[in-house]
Parts: structure tokens; sequence; C-alpha cells
């Protein structure tokens, strides 16, 4: 714009320089608009982790509440033993439904199976199976995989099925005093193997069978975790030995140099972390994982309100940082009853980390696991310590936005069914200090709590 | 926080330098929307459209003029923008073809308060108004103007003229400037 160099006369002038005097005061929405349209990329982190998470819990939640059916498209040769000996009792032990599948080609030393390529033992879904009552006479009865296949083909030497001798399968049933059934019911592609009148009954499964192939179906997991913490916060004060020549001839406070942590009288409260991992079974004790938490960290500081002071000492102006809000609280007072404040941390992580089975069978195992967490603080509602320990303030601005941590864990898991219960010590150190560079102060927190989780094999 | 530091914080995109660039010229800027507008809710609007651009433009300054002068033809800019998209401001500015309007040369006493002289040019037409804020008080050339309203350059220095001469009956009626040697009755028609 050319501005025109001279008004023209004096009553422009004027009118300029009155006009030029009249000030307004926005409303705060007009802020609040302005920083909500500049800062969208945070919005839509935050938002997108939002939708993370919620997939996950909705997953896991599903799971949980409609566990799925897998069948997978191989068939199965199944002896069933219903011989004269009382039955037992049976049991399913502690293997997933799809370890009952099995390669039709196992069946009979590579010959290709017979036209129906799919079957399925479902021992867990007993509403589905359909129900016969079929006579039986002999003392062991076998599966009829098809209907061109013959019954002695069916008796050859059991196969493997899922690491599992089928010749170890037993079907028994004890209540009903009947001989126990297993019948195929065809369709052009599936034969379902059905447990007939014999809702109690259950397999038996040598678990002792090598389970060397058996991960290769269960790779993918997810687990759902809470852990009530506590945390204990390390502080530092400035480092004088690197400062800057000028900075180290200014005069300093005896204070600056002893350790700030005696300065403080601070609490730990009890927070938690929630979080959801998937995992990824990398070899038999092995599995990598990764997923999103949502951590809640909360700590008592103990201060004494001095009435309203100014907060000239808060942060360092020579740091490159000025507090624009003031103060409030002083951290020690003579003949003055402390108030405690909450220090209030609101964190989203990815945790991205190794897990590893150290001991322990099919049902109770011990893990250790290791991650690496990049954060994001949600928001604080927290007191940043002055640089000479003397007050509190409250400035948004002091603190870190992102950061990492390291996180460790071990925990014993108890296999019940499908799913398995985890509970542990877990161990959190934040690497980097809470507040910004330019804060003279630097805070490190170590969260540690009991880790109550649950697991489950999705496929 | 020093200019410099406000500036090169609004570069890095950090909330604070932002929040105090705002605070230090929100004021006076939203005073510059409301001279334009047609009340306050329009004028919080042109100021919030006006920021966002002064955030997302802020590289684009040079150093060369007023940061202030340079935030200042942004929000107007964005007001002028604001107002275009208002049918009733595209048939106001437009209508008048004025011819040569006896203009005096009145002075304002200083005691008169800005917010007084706000409160009477907001009192004129739309289109007057407008052109009256752009030549006199924002110092735009007739020929700028004209760009900016997709007008004739001719049609802003008549508008400018006619609107000149109706403040001047209002601040005279208001009793904030010396009572004119002529009187014209124009002035009631609007009041």
């Amino acid at each position: 714009m050319k501005e025109r160099i001279l008004y023209d006369d004096e009553f422009e002038k004027q009118l300029k320089a009155k006009a030029d005097q009249f000030k307004m005061y926005p409303s705060d929405k007009v802020w609040n608009e302005v920083y909500s349209s500049l800062h969208t990329r945070r919005r839509r982190f935050v938002a997108g982790m939002t939708v993370l998470v919620a997939s996950i819990l909705i997953l896991a939640g599903t799971q949980l509440i409609f566990p799925s059916r897998v069948i997978h498209p191989k068939s199965i040769t199944a002896k069933v033993n219903n011989t004269s000996k009382p039955a037992t009792g049976a049991a399913l032990h502690n293997f997933p439904t799809n370890a009952f599948t099995a390669d039709a080609t196992d069946r009979s030393e590579g010959q290709p199976g017979p036209d129906v390529s799919q079957a399925l033992i479902s021992p867990f879904d007993a509403q589905t199976a359909a129900l016969y009552d079929k006579p039986s006479s002999a003392d062991q009865q076998t599966v009829n995989l098809s209907p061109e296949s013959p019954m002695e083909k069916v008796l050859q030497p059991a196969p493997r099925i899922k690491g599992i001798q089928a010749t170890d399968m037993l079907i028994s049933a004890e209540q009903s005093g009947k001989a126990g059934l297993v019948d195929i019911i065809e369709n052009t592609q599936t034969t379902r193997v059905s447990l007939l009148n014999y809702p109690d009954a259950e397999l038996v499964a040598d678990k002792t069978a090598n389970s060397s192939t058996h991960f290769h179906n269960d790779r993918f997991g997810w687990e759902l975790y809470i852990t009530p913490s506590l945390n204990t916060h390390y502080l530092n004060g400035l480092n004088y030995q690197t400062m800057n020549q000028s900075i180290q001839n200014a005069p300093v406070m005896v204070v600056r140099l002893a350790n700030v942590n005696g300065f403080v009288d601070n609490t730990p409260v009890i927070g938690y972390e929630l979080g959801g991992n998937l995992m990824y079974k990398l070899s038999k004790n092995f599995s990598l994982k990764a997923g999103l938490a949502f951590s809640f960290n909360r700590y008592y500081i103990k201060a004494y309100n001095p009435g309203p002071t100014q907060a000239s000492a808060t942060l360092n102006s020579y740091l490159g940082y000025i507090a624009d809000s003031s103060v409030n609280f002083a951290s020690s007072g003579i003949n003055k009853n402390p108030t405690h404040y909450q220090n209030r941390y609101y964190q989203i992580s990815m945790p991205v980390g190794l897990e590893m089975k150290v001991a322990g069978n099919g049902k109770l195992q011990l893990h250790l696991g290791a991650t690496v967490q990049p954060s994001y603080l949600l928001n604080t509602d927290a007191y940043v310590l002055s640089d000479d320990y003397n007050s509190y303030s409250k400035d948004a601005q002091a603190f870190r936005r992102w950061n990492i941590n390291l996180g460790a864990e071990a925990f014993i898991s108890y296999g019940t069914g499908k799913l398995r219960w985890e509970l542990g010590p877990q161990v959190r150190y934040q690497l980097l200090s809470t507040y910004k560079n330019n804060y003279s102060l630097k805070e490190n927190m170590l969260t540690y709590g009991i880790r109550i989780g649950i697991s489950k094999t999705i496929w | 926080m020093t200019e410099e530091a406000i500036l090169q914080g609004c570069l890095k995109n950090h909330a604070a330098a932002q929040k105090e660039l705002y605070n230090r010229y929100s004021p006076k800027m939203l005073a510059v929307c409301y001279r334009f507008a047609h009340n306050r809710e329009d004028a919080e609007d042109m100021l919030q459209e006006g920021f966002i651009k002064v955030f997302l433009q802020i590289h684009t300054f040079q150093n060369k003029g007023a940061f202030e002068g340079w935030i200042r033809r942004i929000i107007v800019h964005t007001s002028i923008n604001h107002l275009k998209k208002n049918k009733r401001f595209n048939e106001s500015v437009d209508i008048i073809q004025a011819s040569s309007v006896q203009v005096r040369e009145e002075n304002i006493p200083s005691i008169v308060q800005a917010k007084q002289i706000v409160d009477c040019i907001r009192l004129l037409p739309l289109g007057y108004r407008t052109v009256l804020n752009l030549y006199a008080i924002e110092g735009y050339a007739h020929r700028e103007i004209a760009e900016m309203l997709d007008i004739e350059e001719s049609t802003s220095r008549s508008q400018y003229t006619r609107a000149r001469q109706m403040l001047e009956e209002i601040l005279i009626r208001r009793n904030l400037i010396a009572a004119p040697r002529e009187k014209t009755d124009r002035l009631s028609a609007i009041l």
C-alpha cells in the first residue's frame, strides 16, 4: 500500500488521531478460536490418538464379549476313545480351539485328503454344534471324515494336530454313561465334527505335545492393563559449571548450588496408567508389542500461602524465558500452616517394546518386558518451583510437551480359558525433564506401580 | 518481551509469543474492525480472521516497516473482504456518483473523546463509512480504495466527500465541533 504522504487537511489528521486512540478489548472467544485454528496439528494429534485408543478398546471389548470363532481351512483326523473303561470326565486343557485342527494331508502319509476339506472340532461351541444321538456298539469310534473315507483309513496312525497327537485326543462321557460320539456334519465344503449328546463331554489333550509349530497360528494378540501408580520425582538445579562466563561472574545465591530436593517437600499421591497393546509373537518366548497408554500422575507439594506476591524470580530471564504468570505460594514458611497443592500431569504415550516369557508352562508364566515410550503431555495442573527455590508459580508454558519414557515390567500371567490375567510391578522413568530446556530446574519422574492386565490371542 | 522476540516466537509457532502479540495489538485492531463492522460480533469475527492471517503470513513480514502497520493492513484487508461478502455492502458503496460537494474545514476539539468520534463514524451509511475509514483514517489513496472495493476511483472520491460532509454534520449535531456557517438538513434523513 502506498500511504498518502500527507493528509489533506487538519480535520483528517485529527480524525485519524482520535480514531486511533480508540481501543476495544475482544472477548476470550476470539483468542480461543485463533489459537485452535493455528494449532490444528495438535488437535489432530489428540483426536487421532483418541480414535486409536478407542479402536483398541473397542476391539478388545469385542473380543472379550464375543470371543472369536476361528475356523481354519483344515481337516482333522480324530479318534474317539470311548472304551469300556469308565469315562473320567473330560477336560480340555490349555490349548486353543484352533489347536484341534489339522491338515487333511497329514492323515495318510501325505495323501491328499478327502473331498471334505475342512473340519472343525469345536468343543467350545456346544450351542451351535448339532447333536445327534447315534447308537454305538464299538468300543472305539472313529471320526468319519468323509463319505468316501473308509473307516480303516481313518484308523491309520494318527497325525499331529497342531502339536497334539490326535490319538491323545479323547472324548469321553462320564455323566451320561452313553458312548461318546463324534459325528461329522457335512456340507459341500466343510465338515463339522460335533460332540453328540454330551454337552459336558470335553476333550483331553496331551499337553506335552510338541508345541513348536503351535505359535504360528497365535502370533497376534492384545492386552489391556491398568497400573495404579505412585511417582518420585528428582529435581536438579542449575548446572553452574556449564554456564557461560558472564553468568558465572554474576553473583549467585548459595542456595542455587545446593541440592534443590532439600528445599521442597513433596508427597506422592496415587495415580494410574491405562493402556492397551497389540502383541506380535516373534518366537516362542519373545513378543513385540506396541500400543497406547494414558497416564495420570500427581503428587502433593507442601507450600505456604504468603498472600499475593510477584513472581519476579520464577524463571530465568537470562536463559531466554520470561514468565507470563505470577506466583503464588512460598515453598517454605515460618509459623505458618502449610497447604498441600497437587501437581497433576496428564500424558499419552505410545509404548513400543519387547516382552519375554522367562519361565512357566501353559497355565502359569513369568514375563519380563521393556518399552520405549514417546509421550505427549496433554495437560497439566501443576506449579513450578522458582529458581531461587522460594516459591511456586503456575505457568503452563514451562512444561515440555514431548518427552520420552522408558518402561520396564515383570509380571506373572495366569491362563483361564482364552484369557491370561497378568499381575506384576511396573516402572517408568521419564528421560527428559518435565520442564523446557530454558527453565533452570530439571525434573525427572520415576513412576512405579502394580500392573493388572488381561491379554488374549486373536489369531 | 520485545517485538523482535515476539516475532521470532511467532515464526516458530510458539503459542506464548502468539498470545503476547495478540494481547499487544488486538485492542487497537478490534477498534479498526469495529469502525468497519456492523456490530461488535462482526468486528470480532473480522479480528479473528485477521489474526489468523497475521500468524500464518508472519514469515512474509520483512522488517521494512512498522510491525503494527503490517498487522493493520492485514486486518483492514480482512475487514474489507468480510464486508464484501455482504450483499448490502456491495450495493451501498456504488450508489452515489456524487458531484462536487462543499466541504468545510472544521477542527475537532481535543476534549472530544475517541469513542464519540468512532460512534459518529459508525452512524454513516456503510459505503460512506468504509471509504472514509480507508481514506481519512487508514491513509489509503482513492486509487487503492477503488481497487479494494471494486469501484471507480471517482466513486471513491465522491463517496469520501459525501461521507466527510455527513460526518461533520453528525459531529455538529452532537455538539462535538463548532456549528457550521451553512447547514444542511441532509443529516435528518439518516439520523
